[in-house]
């Protein structure tokens, strides 16, 4: 099946089997190296990747879906402006994420962003949760949260 | 290497009809939602385990739309939960947006979809109990049949939560297109999700809705759900307890617990979760007052 979409800002196309895991699919045919696959049962959050702005598990996500769609990952993300934000507000809460939980929990922290800069506090600890990982205290994340959505919204202020 | 010939067939209508359509050259075909439970039950395997002939409804934005009238709250059946919960607390039935968060996590969340989690045949589903209280029904279209041939004339039928449970419910080539909900003025609601053990694969759903107007317990509803059952009211204890006057007297309230222990036992409950049931129904009617 030949789907085309949105990766990273960019329009790509390829041919894929409709039910090849979104995450093996982007891994391999688009070198997206930062979606990790764990869990393959939506638990862990290491797969995620950005929808249409929403997050969600690639590892659960067949191909097909990706048809027509605007996905973000970790390797387009870093490259926006916004990123800063999101490593600045982390960086301030001391937060220290490893290699397996970081591009997720930066995508995470995006997906909330791009919904409002001025979360409330459920959503903020709705965020937290959409990644499991013991390497950082639940309490810096989500000061990490609302640092980055205090940067954030300075930043667009001052546009 | 993968096998692209055993690869299964996709369909992406744009309109409800067009999806009706595709199910007279494709009577096999699976209409598929967020396919959260399907995707999820694959394991480690490379391939995510599909029917061999799949109709998208994700591109047919009728089916992704809510609206509110003076009556209703009508939900497309693709909206997905996280959408649901966006509508905010102030326009959502009480115990809706805790319910709503109660289930998967945040991602999980913005792929799974209301008709979704309704049409899956699952007895844990976990807003049917709550749904039900709500008094919602849902709305489905399919092809009319007439002396066994199917003619391409969509029709419309509205179905109760009960009735979508048991074999009166989705017939093949059905699509789940509203969920219907009706606006009234319940104005306190919980909805408790408990895990007795701790594999956490059986769960005990406690949910109940309230309206109280100047201190009186006008009308109020409440449900139980757990792996045996799909739901659990009283209606006897409901009606029991209709225009009392909150907070309610020791007395009131130890009959609550001999009806809610009888409902439950009835039930084939085990003792935590009668306990629990009490408990909670309690604690319900105690916070209701204020």
């Amino acid at each position: 099946m030949i789907i085309s979409f949105y990766l990273n800002g960019d329009s790509v196309e390829a041919d894929v089997p409709p039910n090849r895991r979104a995450v093996d699919f982007l891994r391999d045919e688009f070198q997206c190296r930062s979606l990790r696959f764990r869990c393959d049962d939506a638990f862990c959050g290491a797969c995620l990747i950005l929808m249409d702005d929403s997050p969600v598990h690639s590892c659960i996500l067949p191909a097909f879906e990706l048809r027509f769609r605007n996905i973000w990952t970790m390797e387009g993300l870093s490259s926006s402006k916004g990123f800063t934000d999101i490593v600045e507000g982390f960086k301030a809460a001391r937060v220290q994420l490893c290699a397996k939980c970081a591009p997720a929990r930066a995508l995470a922290t995006e997906a909330l962003l791009r919904k409002t800069v001025r979360p409330t506090a459920e959503q903020i600890r709705t965020s937290a949760e959409s990644v499991r990982c013991g390497c950082s205290s639940t309490a810096r994340i989500l000061d990490g949260i609302i640092r980055s959505a205090r940067l954030r919204e300075r930043r667009l202020d001052d546009r | 290497m993968i096998d692209k010939s055993s690869a299964p067939r996709v369909f992406f209508p744009r309109t409800i009809n067009e999806a009706l359509e595709l199910t007279l050259s494709e009577p096999n075909a699976v209409f598929w939602a967020g396919g959260t439970s399907i995707a999820k039950s694959t394991g480690q395997r490379r391939l995510i385990e599909l029917p061999r002939s799949l109709i998208s409804l994700g591109m047919i934005e009728e089916l992704a739309r809510a609206s509110r009238s003076e009556f209703n709250l009508e939900i497309g059946s693709m909206m997905s939960l996280d959408r649901i919960a966006s509508i905010g607390r102030s326009a959502l039935p009480a115990a809706l947006p805790d319910a709503l968060a109660s289930i998967g996590n945040r991602p999980l969340r913005c792929r799974a979809t209301l008709g979704g989690h309704l049409a899956n045949s699952s007895k844990s589903a976990d807003l049917r109990a709550l749904l039900h209280i709500l008094d919602a029904v849902v709305e489905t279209r399919f092809l009319r049949e007439r002396k066994g041939r199917r003619k391409p004339l969509p029709s419309t039928r509205k179905l109760s939560l009960s009735r979508l449970d048991t074999e009166t419910g989705l017939r093949a080539g059905e699509i789940l297109t509203k969920i219907i909900i009706p606006v009234r003025n319940w104005n306190y609601g919980v909805y408790h999700k408990i895990f007795p053990d701790s594999d956490h694969k059986e769960k005990f759903i406690f949910t109940a809705v309230a309206r109280i107007e100047k201190g009186i317990l006008i009308e109020w509803r409440m449900a139980l759900s757990d792996s045996r059952n799909i739901i659990i009211r009283d209606r006897e204890l409901e009606i029991a307890l209709a225009g009392k006057q909150l907070p309610m007297t020791l007395k009131e309230l130890d009959f609550v617990d001999d009806l809610v222990e009888s409902t439950s036992a009835g039930a084939g409950m085990d003792a935590y979760t009668r306990r629990a049931s009490k408990n909670l129904a309690r604690a319900f009617l105690r916070n209701a007052a204020g």
